[in-house]
Formats: C-alpha cells, sequence, structure tokens
C-alpha cells in the first residue's frame, strides 16, 4: 500500500497540484520582493523600539528602587514581536494574494503549470523564510539591547525566538486563507486586522468580566457574558495565532519540555491546515479578477 | 421631607441582604501560613485541599447571605450555627473512597492570632483546650496579683516622694516584675471531619444518622500538591525596606543598582497552582489562574550559609540579625542596620553588595548546596538611554539601503538597451 503510493500518487499528486520548479521561482520571488521592500525592515523596527520602551522602564524600576527580579526581561518583549510579527506576516500574505487576484497575476499563473494549492504553498513558504529572516534581525536587535541595558538574553528566550517561526507560519495561514475567501485587498486586510483585533480585545474582555463579582443565587448577566467571553476566547486561542505563540512561550520559557515540544509543532498543522482552507477557499472563489 | 425620609428609608431597607438558612461546609484548610478559614455556601464552590496536611470540613447549618461589596457568600454564625450530625462519604468517581466520622478538633495558634496554627485532634484536641483554659486563668490571676503588686508599689513610690519633699531620705522601691505575655490563642473545641486524602478529584457528600443523603451537601473536593520545590529568596534593598522582592524562582535574575546592599532571606518554597491555592485559602475566591502556578513559602531556613562567586573571588556570608530604623530628617524613609548584641532584630538575613555579577548558592551546615536555591545577581549598564532607541535604527537604515540599491539596480535595468540589468549575461 505504502509503496503504491510513494510510486502512483505522490508523482500524479506532484505534477498535478504541487509541481516544485515553479513553486520554488515563485518563493525566490516572493522573498526578494519582500526583502526589497521597506516594510520587513520597518516592522522589525517597530518591534526592537517597542522593546526598548519596555526595556527602559525596568531599568527606570531599577534605578529608582534599586532592585528588580525578573526571570526573563525579554518575556514582555518577546510577547510584543510575536504579536507584531503575526500582525504584518497576516497582513502581508492577505495583501500580496488579494493584489495578485486584482491585477490578474493569479490567474495568469493558474493558467501556466501552478495550481491554487501550489501558489498559496509558494507563498507560504516565502513568508516562512521572511519570518526567520525577521526573527534573526529581531534576535540581533535584541542581543545588542541586552549589551546596551546589561539585561540578560536568556537561552530559553533565544529559543522561543527561534522557534516562533511556527506560529508566524500559522499567521501566515490565516492571511493565506482570508484572501482565499475574500477577493478584494482591502476588505482582505480589514478582515485579518478585525480577527487580530478582535482576538485581542477578546482576551482583555475576558480578564475584566473574569474580576468582576456576581452572585451566584440567581444567573446575572455578567455571568452570561463572562462564560460567552470565557468560550469565545478558548475558540479563539486555537483558531487565531496569538494564542499559539502564548503557548509557546509560556512553555519554553518555563522549561517544560513535555509542553514545549508540542507547543512547537502544533502550529505548522495549524499552519497547514489553514493552507488546505485557503486553497479550497480560492478554488471556490475563482483565480478570475 | 416626608418622601425623602421614604427614598431613604427604601434605600436602607434595600441594603439588608436578604439571608437564607443553608447547610454549608466550614472549612479550615492547612496552607503553609495558617489554617485557612473558608465557606463552601453552595454546592458549585469546589473545596480545595492540600495533599499530606490534615484539613478540618465541618457540617453546618447557618444563615447564608450574598455580600456585594466583596462579591461572595458570608455566614452570620453568630444568629444561627447548628452542627449536622452525619457521616462524610468521599467518592473518586463511582467508587466509594472512605467514610468518616466526626471528630473534636481544636486550632491554637502559639505565638497569637497571626502566628503559625498547629490542628489538634481528638483527645489530644480536649487536652490542649484545657491547657489553654488553664493557662490563660493562671495569666489572669498573675495579671490580676502584678495589677495589685503595681499598686502597692506606685503608692509606696507616692510616700516615697513626700518623704523626699519633707528632707527625708526615702527607701524607694523595686517595680514589681510583668508576667511573661500570654501568646497562645484557641479556638474551642468543635466537631469537624478531617480530611488527610491523596492528590486528586473527589465527591463528598454526608450520610445522615438515619441513612438518608443530606440535601445540597454534595461537593467537589479538589486534593492538589507541589511540582516543584525549592528555595525563595525575600530581598530587600537597604534603603528599601518598604519595596522588597521575591526571588522565588530558580530562574530569575536579581538585578540591582550598582553599590546597592541587598539584605536576602532564605525560605523553603514549593510550586503550587495558582488557582487551586487561591481557592485553598478562600473557596470563594476569583483570583488564581488556571494555567498559572504560585510559590508558596513554607518555612524560614535558618541554619544556612550563602556562598557569593564574583569579581573578588569566593567568599561566604553568614545569617545576620537586622534592624529597620527610620531615617531622621526630611528624608523620610527607613534604613536598615545591623542589630547590636542585645537590640532585637526584624529580620535576619544574607548581607550582598552589588558591585559586579555575583552568582549566590545557599549552603547548609555540612557546606553542601541547597537544591534550588542558585541565583544570579547582575548589575545594568548605566548607559544614556536614548542608546536603546538608536538600536531600532539599525534594521530601518538596514532597510532603506537595501531599497535604494534596489531601485538602483532596477534603474539600471531600464536604461539598459538589451532590457536586461547590467552584468547580466
Amino acid at each position: 500500500m505504502g509503496i503504491l503510493v510513494a510510486r502512483r500518487v505522490i508523482p500524479v499528486a506532484r505534477d498535478r497540484w504541487l509541481r516544485w520548479p515553479p513553486v520554488a521561482a515563485m518563493v525566490r520571488l516572493d522573498l526578494l520582493t519582500a526583502l526589497t521592500s521597506l516594510t520587513p525592515y520597518a516592522a522589525a523596527a517597530a518591534v526592537l523600539a517597542l522593546a526598548a520602551l519596555l526595556l527602559q522602564n525596568d531599568l527606570h524600576r531599577i534605578r529608582e528602587d534599586g532592585l528588580l527580579v525578573r526571570g526573563e526581561p525579554f518575556a514582555l518583549p518577546l510577547a510584543a514581536a510575536g504579536f507584531l510579527l503575526a500582525l504584518v506576516l497576516a497582513t502581508w500574505a492577505a495583501l500580496a494574494v488579494a493584489r495578485d487576484r486584482e491585477q490578474g497575476a493569479l490567474e495568469l499563473l493558474c493558467y501556466g503549470p501552478v495550481s491554487p494549492a501550489a501558489y498559496l504553498l509558494a507563498r507560504l513558504v516565502g513568508l516562512v523564510l521572511l519570518a526567520a529572516v525577521l526573527l534573526l534581525v529581531v534576535l540581533g536587535g535584541f542581543a545588542l539591547l541586552s549589551a546596551a541595558t546589561g539585561l540578560h538574553l536568556g537561552l530559553r528566550a533565544v529559543l522561543v525566538l527561534l522557534l516562533m517561526t511556527g506560529p508566524l507560519a500559522g499567521a501566515a495561514g490565516v492571511g493565506l486563507a482570508v484572501a482565499g475567501a475574500v477577493r478584494r485587498a482591502r476588505p482582505a486586510v480589514l478582515a485579518v486586522l478585525g480577527l487580530a483585533l478582535g482576538g485581542m480585545g477578546l482576551e482583555v474582555a475576558h480578564e475584566v468580566l473574569a474580576r468582576l463579582p456576581t452572585p451566584d443565587f440567581h444567573v446575572s448577566p455578567v455571568q452570561v457574558v463572562r462564560w460567552a467571553a470565557f468560550l469565545l476566547s478558548r475558540v479563539t486561542g486555537w483558531a487565531l495565532p496569538f494564542g499559539y505563540v502564548d503557548r509557546l512561550m509560556g512553555a519554553v520559557l518555563r522549561g517544560d519540555a513535555a509542553q514545549a515540544l508540542p507547543a512547537a509543532l502544533v502550529p505548522w498543522l495549524y499552519a497547514a491546515v489553514l493552507l488546505a482552507l485557503g486553497t479550497v477557499a480560492l478554488e471556490r472563489t475563482g483565480v478570475r479578477r | 421631607m416626608v418622601l425623602a425620609c421614604l427614598v431613604l428609608a427604601g434605600t436602607a431597607a434595600a441594603q439588608v441582604p436578604r439571608r437564607e438558612r443553608r447547610f454549608v461546609y466550614g472549612v479550615n484548610a492547612f496552607a503553609w501560613d495558617g489554617y485557612a478559614g473558608g465557606l463552601s455556601a453552595l454546592p458549585a464552590h469546589a473545596i480545595y485541599l492540600l495533599a499530606g496536611h490534615a484539613s478540618v470540613v465541618g457540617a453546618r447549618e447557618t444563615l447564608v447571605y450574598y455580600w456585594p461589596i466583596t462579591g461572595e457568600y458570608r455566614a452570620d454564625w453568630d444568629s444561627l450555627n447548628e452542627p449536622v450530625a452525619g457521616t462524610l462519604e468521599v467518592w473518586q468517581g463511582s467508587r466509594l473512597v472512605r467514610e468518616f466520622a466526626p471528630l473534636p478538633y481544636v486550632i491554637q495558634y502559639p505565638d497569637g492570632p497571626d502566628g503559625r496554627s498547629v490542628l489538634y485532634v481528638g483527645a489530644e484536641a480536649h487536652r490542649r483546650y484545657q491547657a489553654f483554659v488553664r493557662g490563660r486563668a493562671r495569666y489572669r490571676d498573675a495579671l490580676w496579683r502584678y495589677s495589685e503588686a503595681r499598686r502597692r508599689y506606685l503608692e509606696a513610690l507616692d510616700r516615697a516622694v513626700q518623704v523626699r519633699q519633707r528632707g527625708g531620705r526615702p527607701q524607694v522601691p523595686q517595680p514589681p516584675p510583668e508576667p511573661p505575655p500570654f501568646r497562645l490563642y484557641s479556638t474551642e473545641v468543635h466537631q469537624g471531619f478531617v480530611l488527610d486524602l491523596p492528590p486528586g478529584r473527589y465527591r463528598i457528600r454526608l450520610r445522615t444518622p438515619q441513612g438518608t443523603l443530606r440535601p445540597e451537601s454534595e461537593r467537589t473536593v479538589v486534593v492538589f500538591t507541589h511540582r516543584r520545590g525549592g528555595v525563595a529568596f525575600t530581598i530587600v534593598p537597604q534603603r528599601r525596606w518598604t519595596v522588597p522582592e521575591r526571588a522565588d524562582d530558580g530562574g530569575g535574575t536579581i538585578y540591582a543598582r550598582r553599590g546597592e546592599v541587598l539584605y536576602l532571606q532564605p525560605q523553603a518554597a514549593r510550586e503550587y497552582p495558582d488557582l487551586a491555592y487561591a481557592r485553598l485559602l478562600d473557596p470563594q475566591s476569583r483570583e488564581g489562574r488556571p494555567d498559572g502556578w504560585r510559590w508558596v513559602h513554607t518555612a524560614p531556613i535558618t541554619r544556612a550559609r550563602l556562598e557569593v562567586v564574583g569579581p573578588a573571588g569566593r567568599t561566604t556570608v553568614e545569617l545576620r540579625p537586622y534592624r529597620v530604623v527610620q531615617v531622621p530628617g526630611a528624608a523620610l524613609g527607613y534604613e536598615v542596620q545591623a542589630a547590636r548584641r542585645g537590640q532585637p532584630a526584624d529580620f535576619y538575613g544574607f548581607s550582598v553588595t552589588a558591585e559586579g555579577p555575583l552568582r549566590l548558592r545557599l549552603l547548609d551546615p555540612s557546606g553542601r548546596p541547597y537544591p534550588g536555591s542558585d541565583r544570579h545577581v547582575r548589575v545594568p549598564v548605566t548607559a544614556p538611554l536614548f542608546v536603546l532607541f538608536l538600536i531600532p535604527l539599525i534594521p530601518l537604515t538596514l532597510g532603506a539601503a537595501v531599497v535604494a540599491w534596489r531601485r538602483e539596480q532596477l534603474e539600471a535595468w531600464r536604461q539598459e538597451p538589451s532590457g536586461r540589468p547590467a552584468g547580466a549575461p
């Protein structure tokens, strides 16, 4: 059975959906386009500026109180980096696909040896490579910040940063899936931003509602809203990429290897599922402008 | 006026909480800073207990009311506090794990109500309570004798003053000695179910002497334990006694200003699930995160030395007594000073000066390191803060350079007659 799959199915699938030479060419082109535009560098600069601001707060406390105990001073900058880069990559992905469709490039490609699946895969691989480059730039910036402040950048924080490619791949997957379902560039970008900000807003609402006192004798509206926020935040914790960043950071910084491994691997599965969903959506909505 | 009175009376009546007669469990759960008293007023209020330590659950009938200010249920024990007879059944899934009969118990506080607490069960509870009552009576008698002796002393002092005023040589009386303070505090002897269960999730319910199940007596009991233990430090900076920091986790780094003198107080510590420990202290608590953990200090470590490895080499610091004194003048602060012989100490700690990166380790009396006691002290760089904000400009500059280079390439490509970039084959 395995031999049959290897000999018959894989070559057919490869020829029909995933022809590697065009995919590789698209990946190269995407990466080159991304790296020669200002946006990724601006994103990295924004991450480092935010990190500098957060670290400056810590330094201020040390100067004022004379003392500060921190497990990992770069934990908050890491979380901020995860959120910002995920937002940038998801928006980038959605905008790239929607523009290709609007300008007719996607239709043109699909007349050639490129299927929607191959196109989205190329986009995803290009964005993952871009994420890796961005993370390396951020890592370099964090190392410089660590040297400039004397605040220790631990090995676990470095590991989190390197493993963050998984959740960022998931974020790119969200952008691709949204762009597959929404035909126009502006609605696609707005949908991605809405998902990101909505997910964050829901988390904040959940935290606030969890602290509101309510009587248990009778059902109160606060309880109902709290439960709704709790359930929705549970869903968005798995449906949006930001929850994956959170889980990865928690497990790795704690040194919990049993949870860190799944937290590092599951985002890739999530990205693959989103890629499949994006392909289905693109095939349904069509490649024509 | 009448209308205002009616409105105010209505408001006042609305603020009186409605009280309901209910079956409740009064909980005295073992916690590291003393037995935590709590109330499980509703079946939804799960009871959280620590594994490996005896805790007491008492079945009572009382008046329960909801207190909206704190958002919790409270019991009006003064109006009604009726023990409910029966045996407590503990179930795990569909298996009856154990049945508990009520036992007499008493909780005593040898160092006063704010100090550590000890649980005594069975006949020992009665003995301890009787000893407390006798000790309290002896103290009361001693106090009465002391006040009498002091009255006589003051009278003798007055007489001596009069003799002195008349020009005589009075014999100055000696003041009577005060009786030693009586710090022991005790609850009365109550009946309760003393539970000490292995970690797990259980259901409890009360079976009455008639063999029926008491309505509303079913509760979930969560028995939990720690996931790791170690040594935690409470760190006090010399000039900021009021803002101590906790270095609980072994992975934590202590950042200090250069030259800052730090006082480290070591404690044995254990890490518990945050939500479970919050509900151990208060079954109705809304604090605690289901995915969080918290370090709990279990006991101070008094027989230890601190090994300090730094630029000056390896040294050992002894645990010493320190006092906290108010800084005179306009500074209005506190300062930590070494306690001289005979002076009472406010705390005991290890004094460490942050002059550079240090590695700390706690050693037991035989010189072996305590597991989980390693800490790093680092002194941050005192560079100007604007340097931090120069770093984000690096990727931005790199990006601008790349974009400029790319544009140059495109321009060259456009100007090539062949339509190919210069240098391309």
